[in-house]
């Protein structure tokens, strides 16, 4: 469960999650929406994986991702969103 | 899928406890009855929270609707076998889980063709299981123990019969 806690607390990692929601998508097609080297991207998807949120499976050249969320863990997710947005908001307002 | 399978195996044991409890006189038959439809309530917990981890279907939405279906029944299940007088409960139980059941069926008709079996043999057989006890317990809150239900043994041992020799075809040509 920890492992769980470690991959929702990032918000990029939580961004992906969401992206995920959607549709599976191709590495390349998930980074496209972020501004950061493919090696980071690559260490998010790890965790990602580890944690048994997403699962990978090989097409072609690409890996495709897909989510592999249990419902307690999809709780989990919304619940970090909405304190992660809650908390950013007290940074920014601490800040100003 | 492990923690799934011994959460799975941890309830049915509680349900045989019960059964023993009660045989010994420890408990009496409507302590034993509550406990019987928690530990049902808690079997859709834990089968609708892993849903979709199993990926029995190759659809995330309907794995995680189903998902949700059941983890709501279950909390509803628990919350009726723990507060509610124990023939309202029966009766409420009944009701909403032939609507899960019937809700679910709806969503993963045009997907029982695709049914996954090589590489998950083993959420087929435990989605399977939970599947019996769920509809056993239905009909027996419906219309009580009846002669007439030992039909659904039957019947569930042949569609298990049929589910594991078409996974094991689906492996051979695999």
């Amino acid at each position: 469960m920890s492992l769980v806690f470690k991959a929702l607390s990032d918000p990029t990692r939580r961004h992906v999650l969401e992206l995920l929601r959607t549709r599976p998508m191709s590495a390349g097609e998930l980074a496209d929406h972020f501004d950061v080297s493919k090696p980071t991207m690559s260490a998010h998807f790890a965790v990602l994986r580890e944690a048994g949120l997403i699962a990978s499976e090989k097409q072609g050249k690409s890996v495709v991702y897909e989510l592999q969320m249990s419902v307690l863990e999809e709780a989990l997710l919304t619940f970090a969103r909405a304190f992660g947005w809650k908390l950013q908001e007290t940074k920014k307002a601490a800040y100003r | 899928m492990k923690k799934a399978l011994i959460a799975f195996s941890a309830l049915l044991a509680i349900t045989a406890a019960a059964d023993t409890a009660r045989r010994l006189g420890w408990i009496d038959g409507i302590a034993e009855k509550r406990a019987i439809g928690l530990v049902i309530g808690s079997m859709a917990l834990v089968i609708g929270n892993y849903l979709p981890k199993m990926r029995p279907l190759r659809s995330a939405p309907a794995e995680r609707s189903a998902g949700l279906i059941l983890v709501a029944t279950g909390i509803a299940y628990i919350a009726l076998f723990i507060l509610a007088p124990l023939d309202l409960a029966r009766r409420a139980a009944a009701i909403l889980g032939v609507a899960a059941l019937l809700l679910i069926a709806v969503q993963w008709l045009p997907f029982v063709r695709t049914l996954r079996f090589h590489g998950s043999q083993l959420s087929v057989m435990l989605l399977l299981t939970f599947l019996y006890l769920f509809v056993t317990a239905i009909v027996v809150y419906l219309f009580g123990k009846q002669p007439w239900t030992e039909w659904i043994h039957g019947a569930f041992w042949m569609v298990y019969a049929f589910m594991l020799a078409m996974g094991e075809r689906r492996c051979l040509r695999d």
